[in-house]
């Protein structure tokens, strides 16, 4: 019974970088086997066999893919969880129970069943058509000894027909077809066939979150600029400043966990790959640290990659994080390296110009001498490995490497053998994605025009000319890496981001970050080229002063024009066209009081300005001179909105009137019921509710309608309203006084003038009484007026004889009272006190007579109503009253 | 001399304001405008802020001021036209000669009408 693995690869060629690198390279060393320390695999009479097997019917590799990588099986599947349930046989059937470490989805994976013959000759196997994986992880491929029939997810094959099999093995195959696709395997012997022995690897400890390794930051070509004291990283458009300051403010420290590596951008990439090894030597020293984590800008990328997958690398990079690493090249160098150009835009030009400068201060007539006489060896090592470029006469692409400036730099990066060397490390590649494509892909090349000795292989076509495409053509990138250099790069995570080449270093600032610490942050470190703005600025005749939340005044106050904001800029008040600025504003709420020097609409904007960002706010009216109002809106950078919309402040509460509408009378009374209306206005928000009460406030109803109020008397009506904003308005008042009824009238005998005397009688106010001689006008203070008319027939000096006639309330016809006859006749003593005082009203058959003795002091009463007499003595003088209740004439005494 | 300075900072911040919408639709329509290898995170505001530039340098001296307005039009303009004279940057010289001339053009029609509608004011008045 034997049982085989596959051994691990022979030790590598030496392999060459570039010429410089041919020396400094000493030679690299074999990958080391990621065989498990714990499990044991018996050995097959084929295992030498397998690792080199050749398919007799194609004359290719067993794996069916030529110069595919060969792992062993561990690495991409689990031999059940106690090494014994993943071979077993029952019967004549062998059953594999293959529970895979990754997630067969990209772009194929495959499983394979082939087999030895017992003199190790190969035989036919599955093939990549039939058994295409699922995403999911649990298979199961079972072998029939007895029949040759293979199976797997329902899937039958009869193998190897003709042939007896004495050893088969299970493959699986990742990443199929990629050039890079990795195969795993496990050979049994069908007639014993064995699990392994030992314990399977134990699951690699989760890493604490937080930061556990230093991290280098590497910028790409050109990031490095000596500004008098040493190489800095971008001191000019500052690439790198929110990436660095974003890991700060995550926790690393600058000289002890966190570095930078500016290096001579001008040098072939190995060279700085030596640096780099230096670099990390030095920091180790520092944190005394087994590996550090490296994050990589563009050309930084192969300086790392040179770095790992050079001779010198001692396992000293844990993570490395690529941005825009351009793997496979950048069709962009083309230019740069064959014709001394940068680019074709303004930007681009203004570059060359400086670079040219730089070249003519080395003694080099132009650019192009300069790159390739210095040599600027880092664009070569730029250069693509793939087609990219076209003949503008035939249109047919030209097939790398022929007629192509060659990049052995890159070539050798990306041999396989060099690639596997990279697999030790955890590696994150970014890349950038710009909304259209953009990017260089291809350049359509013509023979040069010029006599020169430039575009050696070929002058893009018209590339001088403008409003062409200037032979370039674009497709999806990064604006400067094609997606086609660095997408699914060697088993590397990938990451896409939508930015372009250079904004990506801080836009994936938090995937960075994530990535090397484990722990995600809450903030963005975004500090621009450009700083933020906040502009406000009106076209109309208004004068504003902006309030920012920390209480400074920009603008035109009461004393003139103001500018207490550092840096803030006004234009002042002289004209209709008024702005200001305010430079790196505060967060909070602005507010901005307006002004109105004239009548008319107004637009007040406000617009928020960065780097990446312009945002307009407006809000119109309309004002009248000396009118003030306030607005306000609310800053906030960390916010995705950053400003809000402008709205009127408003502070102050909504009035309310109060219209009563009725019959009015006089001083301030109604001869009505009274209709009263509560009508609320605010200046700005408007107006939420207004309520009111009638009992003093214990209880309050929501106006809603006009309501009636018909109880006579005085009623105290209570309100207030409040507006949108939450401004209470103080509690009013209203007395509503009703009096809707003209006054009652009486007259009685006064002893003391011994005359009659007329009197008005009303429940709600006083009555004032105009006697005109046969007229008596009785007025309320309401202004209800009775007209009582009647007729005085004799006054004498001892008797008063007195008729009324009829009676008129509030100007309406007359009443005309019943036949009635009231007489009062007295005597004297000789002190003028009445003796004897006699009081007779008749009405009709009806009549009372109140008859006063002194000597007695009693009032004798004779009530007679029709047949019947009543007679009643009262003691003291009894008064006899006589009133008229509407039209009715009553008496009491 | 407040007015100028005015006129001056108005120019600066229209262009400011009006840079990215201009520079993006150069970049989408005319020739596309990337990075590089190093450069700003936006280049194309550059162009973008150039070309408005060239245009309310055009367009706002000419509408504003009362005195001097062809000589303002042209110290705002001219340095950036021969800059990019010198750089070679053909296309966005082009572009930008352009924006001038309809910045000037929409300048003086605008005066032009201001002016009409003050005389017809006038006209009534009297």
């Amino acid at each position: 019974m034997y049982f085989g693995m596959i051994k691990p690869l022979p030790t590598r060629n030496l392999i060459n970088i570039s010429a410089a690198a041919l020396i400094l390279l000493g030679g690299f060393f074999a990958f080391p086997p990621r065989a498990s320390a714990e499990l044991s695999f018996p050995a097959t009479p084929c295992d030498d066999e397998q690792v080199d097997a050749t398919l007799p019917i194609f004359g290719t590799s067993a794996h069916l893919v030529p110069g595919m990588i060969k792992e062993p099986g561990n690495v991409a599947f689990q031999y059940g969880a106690d090494n014994n349930s993943f071979v077993s046989k029952s019967g004549d059937v062998i059953t594999f129970n293959v529970n895979l470490l990754f997630t067969p989805d990209n772009p194929l994976a495959i499983i394979k069943l082939l087999a030895f013959d017992a003199s190790c000759n190969i035989v036919f196997g599955f093939g990549p058509a039939f058994t295409e994986l699922s995403p999911d992880r649990e298979k199961v491929v079972t072998f029939d000894t007895a029949t040759n029939i293979a199976a797997h997810e329902g899937n039958e094959q009869q193998l190897f027909p003709n042939f007896a099999p004495r050893y088969v093995w299970v493959e699986v195959v990742d990443q199929y077809p990629n050039a890079n696709l990795k195969t795993y395997s496990y050979l049994v012997d069908i007639l014993d066939p064995q699990n392994p022995t030992g314990q399977p690897d134990a699951e690699p400890p989760d890493e604490e979150p937080g930061i556990t390794a230093p991290v280098i930051v590497i910028p790409g070509i050109f990031g490095s600029w000596n500004v008098g004291d040493g190489l800095k990283l971008d001191p000019i458009f500052h690439t790198y400043d929110n990436l660095v300051d974003a890991l700060k403010l995550s926790g690393y420290q600058e000289g002890e966990t966190l570095f930078t590596f500016p290096y001579q951008w001008r040098f072939s990439n190995s060279f700085t790959a030596i640096d780099l090894g230096l670099k990390v030597n030095e920091i180790q020293e520092v944190c005394q640290c087994p590996k550090v984590d490296i994050v990589a800008h563009s050309m930084g990328g192969l300086v790392a990659r040179a770095y790992i997958q050079g001779p010198d690398y001692g396992d000293d990079v844990r993570k490395l994080i690529f941005l825009g690493t351009p793997q496979r090249g950048a069709t962009e160098a083309y230019l740069g390296w064959e014709g001394g150009e940068r680019g074709v835009s303004f930007m681009s030009n203004a570059f060359e110009h400086l670079l040219t400068l730089e070249a003519v201060v080395n003694h080099y007539p132009d650019l192009y001498s300069y790159i390739r006489g210095l040599p600027i060896s880092s664009i070569r090592e730029l250069l693509p490995i793939f087609d990219y470029l076209r003949d503008s006469s035939s249109q047919e692409p030209r097939e790398y490497p022929n007629q192509y400036p060659i990049n052995t730099f890159l070539e050798q990066l990306n041999e396989l053998d060099l690639l596997s060397r990279l697999n030790t490390v955890d590696m994150l590649n970014i890349l950038g994605s710009t909304e259209t494509d953009v990017t260089v892909d291809v350049i359509r090349v013509a023979e040069n025009p010029f006599e020169n000795e430039k575009w050696e292989h070929g002058y893009p076509e018209n590339y001088h000319l403008p409003f062409t495409d200037k032979g370039l053509e674009r497709g999806s990138g990064d604006g400067t890496v094609p997606q086609r250099s660095n997408s699914n790069f060697h088993n590397s995570e990938q990451v896409v981001v939508g930015s372009n080449h250079v904004r990506m270093v801080t836009d994936a600032q938090k995937i960075i970050i994530e990535k090397l610490t484990g722990i995600e942050p809450a903030e963005e470190v975004r500090k621009g080229i450009f700083r933020r703005y906040l502009m406000v600025r009106i076209f109309s005749p208004v004068d504003f002063l902006i309030i920012s939340p920390d209480g400074k005044k920009l603008g035109r106050d009461a004393g003139g024009d103001i500018n207490e904001i550092l840096g803030g800029f006004y234009n002042g008040s002289d004209s209709d066209i008024e702005f200001a600025v305010i430079p790196d504003p505060v967060d909070g709420e602005y507010q901005v009081k307006l002004v109105g020097t004239g009548e008319g609409p107004f637009t007040l904007s406000v617009s928020y300005l960065d780097d990446t960002t312009t945002l307009d706010k407006a809000f119109s009216d309309t004002i009248q001179p000396e009118q003030e109002l306030s607005l306000e809106f609310e800053y906030q950078s960390n916010n995705e909105n950053l400003i809000t919309e402008l709205v009127a402040q408003d502070i102050t509460p909504p009035i309310t009137a109060a219209i009563p509408t009725g019959k009015i009378g006089q001083n301030g009374w109604h001869r009505s019921k009274v209709t009263l209306a509560l009508d609320a206005t605010d200046d700005n928000s408007g107006v939420l509710q207004t309520e009111y009460s009638f009992d003093g406030g214990a209880n309050w109803q929501e106006y809603s309608a006009p309501f009636q109020i018909t109880t006579p008397g005085i009623n105290e009506v209570l309100f207030f309203s409040t507006d949108r904003a939450g401004n209470q308005e103080e509690i009013q008042s209203i007395d509503i006084k009703i009096d809707k009824w003209a006054p009652d009238a009486s007259f009685m005998f006064d002893p003391a003038t011994r005359d009659v005397i007329f009197s008005g009688i009303d429940d709600q106010s006083n009555v004032t009484i105009q006697d005109l001689g046969n007229r008596v006008i009785l007025t309320d203070e309401a202004g209800n007026t009775t007209v009582l008319n009647y007729k005085e027939k004799i006054k004498k000096q001892k008797s008063i004889e007195l008729e009324l006639t009829s009676i008129s309330y509030n100007e309406k016809p007359k009443i005309k009272l019943s036949e009635n006859e009231t007489n009062y006749s007295w005597t004297l003593d000789r002190s003028g006190n009445i003796t004897r005082l006699e009081q007779e009203l008749e009405i009709k058959d009806n009549s009372i007579s109140l008859s006063y003795s002194l000597k007695h002091n009693q009032t004798v009463v004779v009530e007679k109503m029709k047949r019947k007499k009543e007679k009643i003595t009262l003691n003291g003088m009894i008064i006899l009253k006589v009133k008229i209740e509407k039209g009715k004439i009553v008496h009491e005494y | 001399m407040k007015q100028k300075l005015g006129v001056f900072v108005l120019v600066l911040l229209a262009s400011f304001l009006a840079m990215p919408l201009v520079g993006s639709s150069y970049s989408r329509y005319v020739t596309p405008i990337t990075p590089g290898f190093w450069g700003p995170a936006h280049p194309e505001y550059l162009t973008g802020f150039i070309l408005s530039f060239l245009f309310f340098g055009g367009l706002l001296p000419w509408m504003i001021l009362e005195d001097g307005k062809f000589r303002r039009l042209v110290k705002y303009t001219l340095p950036f036209l021969v800059l990019m004279l010198v750089l070679q940057a053909i296309e966005e010289l082009i572009v930008g000669l352009v924006f001038v001339l309809i910045g000037w053009l929409l300048g003086w029609g605008i005066l032009k009408v201001k002016q009409s509608l003050q005389k017809n004011a006038k006209a009534d008045g009297s």
